[in-house]
């Protein structure tokens, strides 16, 4: 994978989503489609109707299921556990950065980000994908 | 702010203030409801949780943006709201003071936050002020660290508020910009009705063609009622929750109370109720004046309302509910009323007795508002005139209720947009003129024999009371003695005052939208807007308000 195809974005906020389609622009001028979900139980929805996402953008504390949360039910569902996770967290919430890897995340990133140092992170994912 | 130009998010600060602004505003209703429950001896330890998940939004979304202040601010009250939660028995009235100028700090800040107007030192200042509480409340605690929630905590966090992301997208628009949509929408809707008229009426002359112009009738009929849709989606588009006027209460009644040393409870009902962006602004000031009075003319002190055998609390009440196309607002009070008695007294002594008004117009009288002697007899009334003059220019009316000792209740009944006025037609001097079926009281027949001249100005009386007569457009003195093309009166008025507007005819009612007059044509004295009507005529509303008032119809004159 040189380039992510579908990028699923999971946040509560509406603000960090329309973030998300501009950070992740220069993935979708190549075709990359954005996908979102405002919490944990809609991301495993769109994951069910999308078989094919490459990254999972995921941010912790959501309401309804929450990030560690999803990183758990991901985990018992096999058929999603692949799909590599990069966790949100926020300066001051170190204990949940640590929880997220623990619980198979691949890698994080601490807001605030700027979109360079998402770039870094999924390009590295995509790079390292068979 | 230089900090948020640099954000490569810059272009989302609409949609940042879309979502944080009412955020903030809930932080710091919250955070007065935890002072308040602390003052009543419970913890308030699961509201604090959704404040303290509140902040933390508000701080990561900030920090995005680049608004450092703001940032800092929210990690501020957050640092300060764990340390309260660690340690009960810090929470004494310096916390909660601190914790409640900080939410309103936040929300100043936020308010600032799309004109660039932060004070970037706020944030860091307020931060400043809560490492001293934290120092001087004798912190041993550093070992814990901040990040490391208790278990339980985590819990609550968690469990809390599934309600804050609503699913709807918004989009900000600027209001002029709609406004000129609900305009073009307006304008269609009533040149289309005329049109449809017009085939009504083709269709009565040629009974030949009425087979086709049935068809074509239907499908203009079709065609009304989506523009009638369109109009009406559009309207919706204007209105806003009031929340946001009433958050502006809690801190308000709270600091005045402190003031004055009384103690009131203050509750709401109807806050998700939407009304026109345009209203709102117009009477918020109205609202804060009917709040202040409430508070400082009529809630008691603990101790008088103890000797009246009241709770020591006094009640305040703001509602806000639809009634049909109104909105009814209502400022309501258990305190000591209002004295109908001296009402009617200072009135009689300002020579205002022989007008057959109840005390209910009277309470509104400039004469009687004014003077600071009947602010102390009444108990109210300070400037009672200003606010129901801004309530009338919003097209709405405020009544008022009262039991001596028991409290008081001012109700304000708002029309629900703004933009769509329903207006008499009328006729004179061969030029259309319309008037706002809110302000007409009577039409009459202008028969020359009733008009007595006083001054050379035609007088008649009406329902026992003698009013002075006009004509447009310059509301010159109408006289019967010459002999004028005029036959009918429309009797209009606005508050007390009335005035007769001789006519040659009236031509019915219409729905139109009102379009405010351009600045080019100077300042039409007595006139509000104009409107165009489905045929294409102008016609020139009247400002009633104007029309009656005595100084400016002089002016006018």
């Amino acid at each position: 994978m040189s380039s992510p195809a579908k990028i699923l974005a999971v946040d509560d906020s509406e603000l960090i989503h329309r973030m998300y389609d501009l950070t992740l622009m220069r993935y979708r001028r190549h075709g990359c489609e954005v996908l979102h979900a405002r919490n944990g139980l809609e991301a495993l929805a769109v994951l069910r109707e999308h078989r094919d996402v490459d990254i999972i953008v995921l941010d912790i504390n959501m309401p309804v299921m929450d990030g560690l949360s999803f990183l758990q039910e991901r985990q018992r569902m096999q058929e999603f556990g692949e799909i590599p996770v990069v966790i949100v967290s926020t300066e001051g919430r170190e204990a949940d950065t640590i929880r997220g890897l623990e619980a198979g995340a691949t890698a994080y990133v601490m807001k605030p980000f700027k979109p360079s140092d998402l770039h870094a992170i999924i390009d590295r994912i995509a790079a390292s994908a068979p | 702010m230089s900090d948020s130009e640099e954000s490569p998010f810059a272009s989302l600060i609409g949609d940042f203030m879309a979502e944080v602004v009412p955020l903030v505003e809930r932080i710091s209703t919250n955070l007065l409801r935890i002072e308040r429950m602390w003052a009543d001896g419970s913890s308030g330890d699961e509201l604090m949780a959704s404040v303290r998940k509140d902040l933390h939004t508000v701080k990561g979304n900030a920090g995005m943006m680049g608004l450092t202040p703001i940032q800092d601010a929210a990690h501020a009250i957050e640092d300060l709201c764990l340390f309260l939660v660690e340690r009960p028995e810090a929470r004494d009235q310096n916390a909660a003071d601190l914790l409640v100028d900080g939410g309103s700090l936040l929300v100043d800040m936020m308010h600032n936050a799309d004109k660039g107007e932060i004070d970037p030192r706020a944030g860091v200042e307020l931060a400043r002020r809560v490492a001293r509480l934290v120092e001087q409340a004798g912190d041993v605690g550093e070992s814990r660290h901040r990040g490391e929630l208790s278990e339980a905590d985590r819990t609550v966090t968690r469990a809390l508020d599934a309600s804050r992301f609503s699913a709807d997208t918004s989009v900000r628009v600027d209001l002029s910009r709609l406004d000129q949509l609900v305009e073009i929408s307006g304008d269609l809707l009533v040149r289309f009705a005329s049109m449809v008229d017009d085939l009504r009426r083709m269709e009565t002359e040629i009974e030949s063609a009425s087979a086709s112009l049935e068809t074509v009738l239907s499908s203009a009929d079709l065609v009304y009622r989506s523009l009638e849709d369109l109009q009406s989606r559009l309207l919706e588009t204007r209105l806003v929750p009031i929340s946001g006027l009433f958050a502006r209460f809690p801190r308000l009644v709270r600091d005045l109370s402190r003031d004055l040393g009384k103690k009131i409870r203050l509750t709401t009902k109807g806050e998700e109720t939407r009304i026109d962006k345009g209203i709102i602004d117009g009477i918020s000031e109205s609202l804060i004046h009917l709040v202040r009075n409430a508070i400082d003319h009529g809630l008691e002190v603990p101790e008088e309302r103890t000797r009246a055998s009241k709770p020591e609390e006094g009640f305040l009440r703001l509602t806000t509910a639809l009634q049909g196309d109104a909105v009814l607002i209502d400022v309501i009070d258990d305190g000591k009323g209002i004295d109908v008695e001296a009402v009617t007294a200072r009135a009689r002594a300002l020579g205002l007795e022989g007008e057959q008004l109840s005390w209910r117009d009277l309470i509104f009288q400039s004469g009687l508002s004014t003077a600071e002697r009947v602010s102390k007899i009444s108990g109210r009334g300070v400037g009672l005139d200003v606010v129901a003059e801004a309530i009338r220019n919003m097209g709405g009316t405020i009544e008022v209720d009262t039991r001596l000792g028991l409290g008081a209740r001012f109700r304000l009944r708002l029309p629900l947009t703004l933009t769509v006025t329903s207006v008499l037609l009328f006729e004179s001097g061969g030029s259309l003129f319309a008037i706002p079926v809110q302000n007409v009281a009577e039409i009459l027949n202008l028969d020359a024999e009733l008009v007595a001249e006083i001054n050379r100005n035609g007088v008649v009386i009406w329902r026992g009371q003698s009013i002075a007569i006009s004509t447009v457009p310059h509301f010159h003195a109408f006289r019967a003695s010459d002999n004028p093309s005029e036959r009918t009166m429309i009797v209009v008025s606005a508050g007390r005052q009335r005035r007769g507007i001789a006519v040659t005819s009236v031509l019915g009612h219409k729905s139109v939208v009102l379009k405010k007059l351009d600045p080019i044509l100077g300042d039409l004295l007595g006139f509000a807007g104009a409107t165009i009507l489905g045929d294409g005529r102008i016609a020139l509303v009247l400002d009633v308000s104007a029309v009656v008032d005595q100084r400016k119809r002089e002016a006018v004159a």
